[in-house]
């Protein structure tokens, strides 16, 4: 018999739990931890944020799915890891304390045959002073905040009915954030929102954004093949940009938010602001505080995990400069160095380099998005270590690790620019691979799959995914057929 | 098209060198019939994406 922890409920979590449960007879456990009751398809907030969509159709409560999958569940956050057990037990553990009503606050010492660390980002709002649903920015980053965001966005709607202009300002909080895929979905979505309502005329939206050009999402880019020419994605984004009458501010660090106005620095070293009355600032992304022991009690954090927080895996994690940066560095089993039962998958391994060309602003502020790992790569990630795992059960513990790389697999990015049926519309992206590959493509990427198209497809396929994707986490009837 | 007022002292990047759709390029992203045939290709290529590229 064996016991399989899954640390978090995520995409990536849930999916290795989902396979693992599949995969392994009833004899051996498999038990999630996760500090939330619910699971959340976070790629959906965006209409959570602008009204388009209620809360609870982006969340479901996970114990019931778990109930009726035989899966273990315990509503607990994790707070150490005991990868050599402890001076009682040599098995691994993991220290968890309890979050729901309860049993809040009590802690329990779980034991693992094999842990898979997909803990997610912890939402790093302090890294710029004002920023978040606590200061003077809202967020879409959780259900509960995207709830909060649209009552703001619609007060606003209600200030620009009466003919007083506004200013609404999305974007990245901080020089190092990820997912600038989901604030420019916000941005579109609150434009079109904005039309919708007759209002447009007298609002400026500004998008500030961490990337040092249009369409870099933090992947640097991409190269499309259109029409028999090479085009870009900075001229594609820059077209529906202009199109829309966004404005864009580039390679900025928000530094500080007061109530109305953000301060923020830009590449060429100069120091600005900006006065608001609607913002939505996402937040630059840490691994959460979760500690390392080894058997004699000894703290072996930065042994296990990166200063980030994030846990170090199979990553070429040597500093060496943007040029030298190769498909190889990236991980390909997840697995934590010198342990064969613990891995980490989705936002909480450690990158080994971001993906997007850092950048200081002249007075050496860093100014580097970060590598977006979430989505499609996640759940990937999270199959991949549980066909893994389930092989050594079955085979032995000498059975080849499952590999996927982010510089070998593909991703599907569909960004929302605006809900509706007949009159939404979305920005429709495929890359392969994640990571770009310049040794293999002179793109970096293969341009027969890297391609790009707006219309109101992309809606659809946004729609549909938040329809597939919610009926395979709850573990209806065929779920693992539908692909990752 | 909106028309945008600058606050000249923002560094907002210049998006004037942008080109903008045709009005036969914004039609045809709002047409249904074209769109469903837009929408079958891109379900196709993330089907490709997930055969080739996720291992």
């Amino acid at each position: 018999m064996a016991e399989v922890v899954i640390l978090g409920a995520g995409v990536s979590g849930h999916t290795a739990a989902l396979h693992l449960r599949r995969l392994l007879g009833r004899e051996h456990t498999v038990t999630v931890v996760s500090p939330n009751s619910q699971w959340n398809w976070i790629p959906s907030n965006i209409w959570v944020g602008v009204g388009e969509m209620d809360k609870k159709h982006v969340v479901f409560p996970l114990a019931p799915v778990y109930a009726r999958k035989g899966i273990g569940f315990r509503q607990a956050k994790a707070v150490a890891i005991r990868p050599n057990g402890d001076l009682v037990n040599s098995r691994g553990a993991v220290d968890i304390e309890f979050t729901n009503a309860e049993k809040a606050g009590t802690t329990e010492r779980l034991r693992y045959d094999y842990l898979i660390n997909a803990t997610g980002p912890r939402l790093r709002f302090e890294a710029t002073q004002g920023m978040g649903p606590g200061g003077f920015t809202e967020s879409v980053c959780t259900a509960d905040h995207a709830v909060e965001a649209n009552h703001k966005l619609r007060a606003v709607i209600e200030v620009l009915k009466t003919g007083t202009p506004q200013t609404l300002v999305v974007g990245m909080g901080h020089g190092t954030c990820t997912c600038e895929g989901a604030a420019f979905e916000y941005v579109f979505n609150v434009d079109h929102e904005l039309r919708e309502a007759g209002v447009r005329d007298l609002a400026r939206v500004v998008y500030l954004t961490n990337e040092a050009a249009l369409g870099d999402f933090g992947v640097d880019g991409m190269v499309f093949d259109q029409q028999g020419f090479q085009t870009t994605s900075e001229l594609w984004t820059g077209s529906l940009f202009r199109e829309r009458g966004v404005e864009a501010i580039l390679g900025a660090h928000v530094s500080k938010v007061e109530e109305g106005l953000i301060h923020y620095e830009t590449l060429d070293g100069s120091t600005h602001t900006i006065e608001f009355d609607f913002a939505m600032l996402i937040p630059p992304f840490g691994g959460v505080p979760l500690k390392a022991y080894d058997a004699d009690d000894n703290d072996i954090t930065a042994e296990i995990f990166a200063p980030s927080g994030f846990m170090k895996v199979d990553a070429d994690y040597t500093v060496k400069p943007y040029e030298q940066w190769r498909a190889e560095d990236w991980p390909t089993t997840y697995a934590a160095p010198g342990y064969d039962n613990l891995w980490a998958v989705g936002i909480a391994f450690a990158p080994p380099h971001q993906i997007s060309r850092p950048r200081h602003t002249a007075n050496g502020t860093l100014v580097a998005p970060s590598p977006p790992r979430t989505g499609m790569p996640s759940g990937v990630m999270g199959k991949t270590v549980a066909l893994t795992i389930a092989d050594r059960i079955k085979h032995g513990a000498n059975s080849p690790a499952h590999t996927a790389s982010m510089a070998r697999m593909g991703a599907a990015c569909v960004a929302s620019a605006g809900a509706g049926l007949t009159r939404g519309s979305a920005a429709a992206m495929t890359m392969l691979p994640v990571v770009p590959d310049y040794q293999r493509y002179s793109t970096g990427r293969d341009e027969r799959e890297t391609r790009g198209e707006l219309g109101l497809h992309g809606h659809w396929v946004k729609l549909m995914l938040h329809y597939l994707f919610i009926y395979k986490a709850k573990a209806r009837p065929g779920w693992q057929l539908i692909p990752e | 098209m909106t028309e945008t007022i600058h606050n000249p002292t923002d560094p907002i990047a210049d998006l004037s060198k942008s080109p903008l759709p045709t009005g036969k390029t914004l039609k045809m992203r709002q047409s249904l019939p074209f769109q469903f045939t837009r929408f079958l290709s891109f379900n196709g290529r993330i089907m490709r994406m997930v055969v080739k590229g996720h291992h």
